[in-house]
């Protein structure tokens, strides 16, 4: 009665492991592809930002430069600390005008890090972790044979006449628990990524749509500059076209240079909606996840994924494997 | 509660004021003929738009502080650093299951050595055998 109960009992515990195994493994792979796909977006973001940063430190130097500002030395800041002096020593303007600081957009950045993080150990922990399956198997492998010398070492000792094949027998029994451990794992892994993709959701949605804000405004920082080289390059074709005096060999080149600008002005508008692509993955996934990750569910996080990579611009081929 | 980016709505209209003249400016540079002369319709309409470029350069900047302001006044960073940490631990808790049975396997090692050693004991032998 004992021995049926406690089989059913496994049974009732590993059956939902192992029905669940195919559907927790297309989601897991889901959360890692949206993991890789949404870092690729923040990092993008993060040196599209610096290049702001840069450009207004420059802006605001010259400027400085140009209309020859007088600076002094701001006080107390600047008195000996010893002497009612209030370090850190700064520098002002002469005519009180404020003092003009790039901005550093050190919110942005850290809210892009901190979706970077996540991601990072969403990826970590829907790995496939064959080494770490590998690594399970081995170290039970290690106990049964440790369990089996301890069991040779005991029987010696008492003088009992050792049992045939224990080796082979605990060997065996280990086997078998790595595989339904790794199955728990595997089962643990997605419940864990489900409640947690669940739960920060909301959270992500915020944090995707001010993002998609940021980066709408660095992309118009961007088009402005390269829609300035793009004009400038149109100017040069008129006034080449405006005097008899050049060459056909010379008008070509400008109108080239025009043509190869305005490609790469439209190469640069392209995955203007990332972050929104990177909120809508995040939803499909929030649903999937409440829904039990049917096949439906798994393929409308595909074709957001899709259109995430898309905007991203990673190789395409990848997902579709 | 959505967290909302004060002054949001007023930006995009300048940035779109901004975007007709530039239209405006191109057009009517299309429309003049070319010349050098600094008094030229061509030229003042070059002037107009190269500020133009420099004035969405500058909006962009504000729109970035804009963000950036709401970003320090809401609670999401340390919401998504926790979702974050939450995944870590996880992650490292099935980690960890590796290296308790590893333990195991080492603390049995060090009961067969004992157990070896206590039945080595010549004093012993009569009282297990």
């Amino acid at each position: 009665m004992t021995r049926i109960l406690s089989k059913r009992l496994c049974l009732s515990l590993i059956l939902p492991i192992l029905l669940s195994g195919c559907a927790s493994s297309g989601f897991r792979s889901s959360v890692a592809e949206f993991g890789i796909l949404t870092e690729a977006t923040a990092a993008a973001q993060r040196s599209s930002l610096q290049i702001i940063i840069e450009d207004e430190q420059e802006r605001i130097a010259a400027a400085l430069a140009k209309d020859r500002v007088e600076l002094v030395l701001a006080r107390p800041d600047c008195l000996p600390p010893s002497a009612m002096g209030k370090p850190p020593c700064t520098v002002a303007r002469r005519d009180r005008k404020p003092l003009e600081t790039a901005a550093s957009f050190s919110h942005i950045l850290a809210l892009g890090s901190s979706l970077e993080d996540y991601a990072a150990n969403l990826v970590l922990l829907s790995s496939d972790a064959s080494r770490d399956k590998e690594d399970f198997k081995n170290a039970l492998a290690g106990a049964a044979n440790s369990l089996a010398s301890l069991d040779t070492a005991v029987r010696k000792a008492a003088k009992v006449e050792s049992k045939p094949n224990v080796e082979q027998r605990l060997g065996g029994a280990a086997a078998i628990a790595a595989s339904i451990g790794n199955l728990y794992f595997e089962h643990r892994r997605a419940k864990a990524l489900k409640s947690i993709i669940t739960k920060a959701d909301p959270v992500v949605q915020e944090a995707a749509g001010l993002l998609q804000h940021a980066y709408s405004m660095d992309q118009l920082y961007k088009q402005a500059g390269l829609l300035r080289g793009v004009q400038a390059a149109q100017v040069e074709v008129r006034r080449v076209a405006a005097n008899r005096a050049t060459t056909d060999g010379e008008m070509r080149r400008v109108q080239q240079n025009l043509f190869l600008l305005v490609d790469e002005f439209n190469e640069a508008a392209k995955g203007a909606d990332r972050f929104d692509a990177v909120g809508h993955a995040h939803a499909e996934l929030a649903k999937a996840a409440q829904n039990g990750a049917s096949k439906e569910d798994l393929l409308l996080v595909a074709q957001s994924l899709f259109a995430l990579a898309q905007t991203v611009g990673e190789e395409l081929p990848k997902l579709k494997d | 509660m959505a967290i909302e980016v004060k002054t949001l709505g007023s930006w995009a209209q300048t940035r779109n004021v901004l975007v007709e003249n530039l239209g405006m400016n191109m057009e009517f540079q299309d429309a003049a003929d070319y010349s050098d002369d600094p008094n030229s319709d061509f030229q003042k309409a070059q002037a107009n738009i190269e500020k133009i470029f420099a004035d969405l350069q500058s909006h962009s900047v504000v729109g970035l502080k804009l963000v950036d302001e709401a970003i320090k006044d809401s609670d999401l960073i340390r919401s998504i650093s926790a979702a974050s940490a939450e995944a870590k631990k996880e992650a490292d808790l099935i980690k960890n299951a590796v290296k308790t049975v590893e333990n195991l396997s080492k603390a049995l090692g060090k009961v067969t050595s004992v157990v070896t050693k206590i039945a080595g004991l010549p004093f012993l032998s009569p009282l297990l055998g």
